[in-house]
């Protein structure tokens, strides 16, 4: 027999998962809000800058010349 | 010859290849300074290493017999503790490391025994390289301030003449910052051209080891003996030929307008005359620009701190109280970033390396402040700047400097003068590899300045006890 699939499912397995506490969900503690801070700075500069660079110019930095 | 000490590196190795001063006597005048100077300034890690008078007596005995080592013969020198040397403790000045007995050389400190150094002893180093205070290291031009860090030990040993001069480790800002705070020309070679392998990382993909010293020339003597590729060092690449520098009436400088303020003003004061100095050569000076500090500060950290969380991480997780609280806190951050915070910090990386590679295909060197302040008392942590902001210390300490640690770019933090009895200096940045040339300015500006090293004011007479707890 097959299973009915209910609308409900379908709303179900669209639900988003619980939120699990990462650098962009504010916290109290001062620790976390600096990485997030941090994070979010560098995040904002790389949007505006540049979305193409390859991982090997990146991690060759300082010794390319 | 009245004091050897007094000696710059160069001076002293020419002089012993000449039979005018021997390898005794410059350890004998060195040792004197350590008995004097110690008590005060606390350079060293567990004092001068034992057995080191047989080795002065030996280059000593290899001069009468013709035979010089290489372009080091005899001329004391010391390590960074994070700089191992084979039979000796390698500690970086944590109790994590307090029986770790190197069992080989670095290849830095190979390269200055084969140069016939004589390494004289290890020095004090911020725990793990992790700040800029550098307990209990004090500066010697005023011993209630700080040396700066984390190479502090180095600084402090070589500006009190406890040897001609150093090593250190740059990795945001540690070679370069605490030279300008006691005076010294700190070298920060390019990214790849000194090998690391042998040296305690703080961060594997900023680190730089270089050469403190009393001179522009004894840096570059430094720089030639430990630079070159190591088989075992893949961060270390075959040397391009090094450019000439241009002189300085035709060279084109670029000033680098989001490092240069805000500073204490009595450093704003230095920075503007020796920058009119330069301006009168013919020298042509221009405005560039490398982007927000406060971004770069953010990557350098993101990158540093998740590196050194990694390396720590075993004996964080088992020994977390044998750690000072700051480096504590510092690893907790780097464990609590992301591995897309990390990437977007390397990714950044790149464009600030290219903005500067920009910045510099129009200007023959960059100039920036070696730092926003002179050297802070050990019990500041705010300081107040000419534009009447308030600004963290520890912040304050590396503005300048790090952005040249994110890029890789030489740089080098010369003195040019003192206010109020202490040393205030400027950093000036070269190509990718143009080190020497970099260096070759460097001269240039300390002959147009006609800059020469003064020793800083005795401190008072040591105790009998306190001078023999030195020895």
């Amino acid at each position: 027999m097959t299973k009915r699939f209910h609308t409900q499912d379908a709303e179900n397995s669209r639900r988003r998962p619980e939120p699990v506490p990462t650098p962009s969900t504010p916290r109290a503690d001062p620790a976390i809000r600096q990485v997030e801070q941090l994070a979010s700075l560098v995040h904002r500069a790389v949007i505006r800058e540049d979305m193409t660079l390859l991982p090997a110019q990146i991690f060759r930095a300082g010794q390319d010349e | 010859m009245s004091d050897p000490s007094l000696l710059s590196l160069t001076e002293a190795a020419d002089k012993v290849a000449q039979g005018a001063v021997s390898p005794v006597e410059l350890l004998e005048a060195s040792l004197q300074n350590v008995a004097t100077w110690e008590p005060v300034v606390k350079a060293l890690v567990g004092g001068p290493l034992e057995g080191v008078e047989r080795v002065a007596r030996q280059r000593t005995e290899e001069v009468a017999r013709g035979e010089i080592r290489g372009p080091l013969h005899g001329v004391p020198v010391m390590l960074k503790d994070l700089m191992d040397m084979a039979g000796e403790l390698t500690t970086a000045s944590s109790p994590i490391l307090s029986d770790n007995r190197a069992r080989a050389d670095a290849p830095v400190t190979s390269r200055l025994r084969e140069a016939g150094a004589v390494i004289v002893g290890k020095t004090n180093v911020h725990e793990f390289a992790y700040g800029a205070r550098n307990p209990p290291t004090a500066n010697p031009w005023d011993p209630l301030r700080i040396p700066g860090g984390s190479s502090g030990g180095s600084a402090a040993a070589v500006a009190s003449h406890m040897c001609h001069g150093a090593l250190g480790s740059d990795t945001a800002a540690s070679i370069r910052q605490p030279a300008a705070l006691c005076g010294l020309v700190g070298m920060k070679p390019t990214y790849g051209r000194v090998p690391l392998r042998g040296i305690i990382p703080c961060s594997w993909s900023l680190d730089a080891a270089g050469p403190m010293t009393r001179s522009v020339a004894d840096s570059k003597l430094m720089l030639e003996i430990i630079e070159g590729p190591d088989i075992g060092d893949p961060t270390t690449i075959h040397l391009p030929p090094s450019r000439p520098a241009r002189r300085l009436r035709e060279s084109r400088v670029g000033i680098v307008t989001e490092l240069m303020s805000p500073n204490q003003p009595e450093v704003t004061a230095v920075l503007n005359q020796t920058l009119h100095h330069l301006e009168g050569t013919g020298a042509e000076l221009c405005e560039v620009s490398i982007g927000d500090p406060q971004e770069m500060i953010a990557a350098l950290f993101i990158i540093l701190t998740v590196e050194s969380a990694s390396y720590h991480r075993r004996w964080f997780e088992e020994r977390p109280q044998d750690y000072g609280s700051d480096v504590q806190e510092y690893l907790e951050l780097g464990m609590q970033f992301r591995g897309v915070d990390y990437v977007d910090a390397q990714r950044l990386r790149r464009v600030v390396k290219n903005r500067i590679n920009q910045a510099l295909d129009g200007c023959d060197i960059l100039y920036a402040p070696a730092q926003h302040i002179v050297a802070p008392l050990m019990d500041d942590h705010e300081l107040t700047l000419e534009d009447g902001s308030r600004e963290t210390v520890a912040i304050l300490l590396c503005r300048s400097l790090l952005p040249f640690n994110l890029s890789g770019h030489c740089g080098v933090a010369v003195p040019v003068t003192h206010v109020g009895g202490l040393p205030v200096g400027i950093q000036l940045i070269g190509a990718p590899h143009a080190d020497h040339a970099l260096l070759d300015h460097a001269q240039q500006l300390h002959d147009l300045l006609e800059w020469s090293w003064k020793p800083p004011p005795l401190p008072a007479r040591p105790s009998p006890e306190e001078a023999a707890a030195c020895r």
